[in-house]
């Protein structure tokens, strides 16, 4: 019931703007989002626009997500290095679609990605 | 050329989800959560419950963590007498019933919307509710009502309809307002002394317009962290994981609780000052009837006395003989978090999305119907 869809404000008429969906455009009202303008990224539920969207945070949360699968890279390859360090045998690697551990040796060391 | 606030894929990547599980897990063992005693954390948004069991996360996270649906379907918790009043309205000569297409195939105690209209009520479905002012405009001799159902998202687009219906001398334009109100159901939730609870997955939507400071009294008076969460996978498991630091730190000791926002390029702390104004100009706080739940005080929106004249009542006799819920239905004891979907004897037996029992079941959103289209055979 509250499923809001992103979309950009290609044009607008007094309180109504033409929105593009990536590829459909649809009309929305801007009564509760008086101070957009053209090109801006709005969130639209059930006809209206009811925000802007902050692309600069959007950006910042995507370089924070990206600096964790990088440092959680960087920490199994240290694990795996330091276990063949070690014991010069396999070391166990995480499966993200079950959530399991598994034995089998992986090529590199971003496993997960392999799936 | 989009940004990336249109990329939903760029919120879904594995190597990213991998690593917030990883601390997911790290978090789980530092709260000294077990399978016996899991951590506990509810989402009160339908489309979180859809988003939660869509990409199965669930089945991701350790047993350790319990994830539960709270009452965030509105359209679920509108009470069985306030759908026989719609039905009743929509059979009531020369009215035109227009509303979202949720709402259509819910079980009212003998009928339904959708059955009405097989039987030749004139319900329309719209999908904004200024569409439902076109109606009015073309129909000069109907009464046009529409249904007035949701959260704090939903409930300002229907303010700016009312207001313009007013601007505009539409006579024939009226709602039937079952409005609810986030808050004031968080705050009954988390005062439940009986059930584990540890922490609110906070609506994100809900939230745009509302801010997330609404959830502070909770946080504060509850002790119970509250974050502002959106609906792509990594925004989830982000929810999670900044939920997870708080419940560590309270039970080592190390924090109290407080209001995050991990939804931050749709939602402020302060929300969305224009929707809100209209929200204080149409409707006032009233207490309001949940479907399973009851009564809870101050978690309604009515119209205001100012408006009071676009409630349908004013238009047409709509009284009707309070019905009775069927037994067996624990639809109540899952939306306060004391028990799943797949503890009730009546789930995907007597009780399935084309033929719902309780309130969990009658949308696409019901934690009883997201359970029963996603979850059925993982459970």
């Amino acid at each position: 019931m509250c499923l809001a869809v992103p979309g950009r404000v290609m044009s607008i008429g007094s309180d109504i703007a033409k929105v593009d969906f990536g590829g459909i455009s649809q009309e929305a009202n801007l009564t509760l989002v008086p101070e957009a303008k053209v090109g801006d990224y709005v969130l639209v539920h059930a006809g209206f626009a009811i925000q802007q969207l902050d692309e600069a945070e959007a950006e910042e949360t995507l370089r924070l997500f990206q600096e964790l699968a990088e440092a959680a890279d960087r920490e199994e390859r240290e694990t795996r290095e330091r276990g063949r360090d070690r014991t010069g045998e396999n070391t166990r690697d995480y499966n993200v679609s079950t959530g399991e551990s598994t034995n089998e040796e992986k090529g590199s060391a971003d496993g997960e990605a392999e799936r | 050329m989009t940004g990336p606030v249109m990329e939903v894929e760029l919120f879904r990547s594995e190597s990213a989800a991998g690593a917030l599980l990883r601390r997911i897990e790290r978090l789980l063992k530092r709260a000294g959560a077990t399978a016996d005693e899991p951590v506990a954390l509810m989402e009160v948004c339908g489309t979180h419950t859809v988003a939660i069991s869509r990409f199965g996360l669930r089945s991701l996270l350790p047993d350790s963590l319990r994830l539960l649906s709270g009452p965030g379907c509105p359209v679920c918790v509108t009470p069985l007498i306030e759908i026989d009043r719609s039905i009743a309205a929509a059979e009531t000569p020369g009215t035109i019933v227009a509303t979202f297409g949720d709402m259509m195939r819910v079980p009212g105690s003998r009928s339904s919307l959708e059955s009405a209209r097989t039987d030749g009520a004139d319900i329309r479905i719209v999908y904004s509710p200024m569409d439902s002012l076109q109606i009015a405009r073309g129909n000069p001799g109907h009464e046009v009502v529409f249904l007035g159902v949701g959260f704090e998202t939903t409930s300002p687009t229907i303010a700016a309809t009312v207001l313009a219906a007013e601007r505009e001398g539409l006579g024939n334009f009226s709602i039937l307002p079952f409005f609810k109100t986030v808050p004031a159901a968080l705050d009954m939730l988390a005062a439940i002394p009986d059930r584990p609870l540890d922490g609110f997955i906070c609506p994100g939507h809900v939230s745009v317009i509302i801010g997330a400071e609404a959830y502070e009294s909770v946080a504060r008076n509850r002790n119970m962290p509250c974050v502002v969460v959106g609906f792509e996978p990594l925004d989830i498991l982000s929810g999670i994981e900044a939920l997870l630091e708080q419940v560590a730190d309270i039970r080592t000791g190390e924090g109290d609780a407080r209001v995050e926002v991990r939804y931050k390029r749709a939602v402020t702390s302060v929300g969305n000052v224009a929707a809100q104004e209209l929200l204080r100009k149409v409707f006032e706080p009233c207490d309001a009837e949940w479907r399973g739940i009851g009564v809870i005080p101050g978690s309604g929106h009515d119209l205001s006395e100012r408006y009071s004249d676009f409630h349908a009542r004013e238009r047409l006799s709509l009284d009707v003989v309070k019905p009775v819920e069927q037994p067996g239905c624990i639809c109540g004891e899952i939306m306060l978090g004391r028990r799943l979907p797949t503890d009730c004897p009546l789930f995907g037996e007597a009780c399935t999305p084309r033929r719902p029992v309780g309130p969990c079941m009658v949308s696409t959103e019901g934690s009883c119907a997201a359970f029963y289209k996603y979850e059925r055979n993982a459970a």
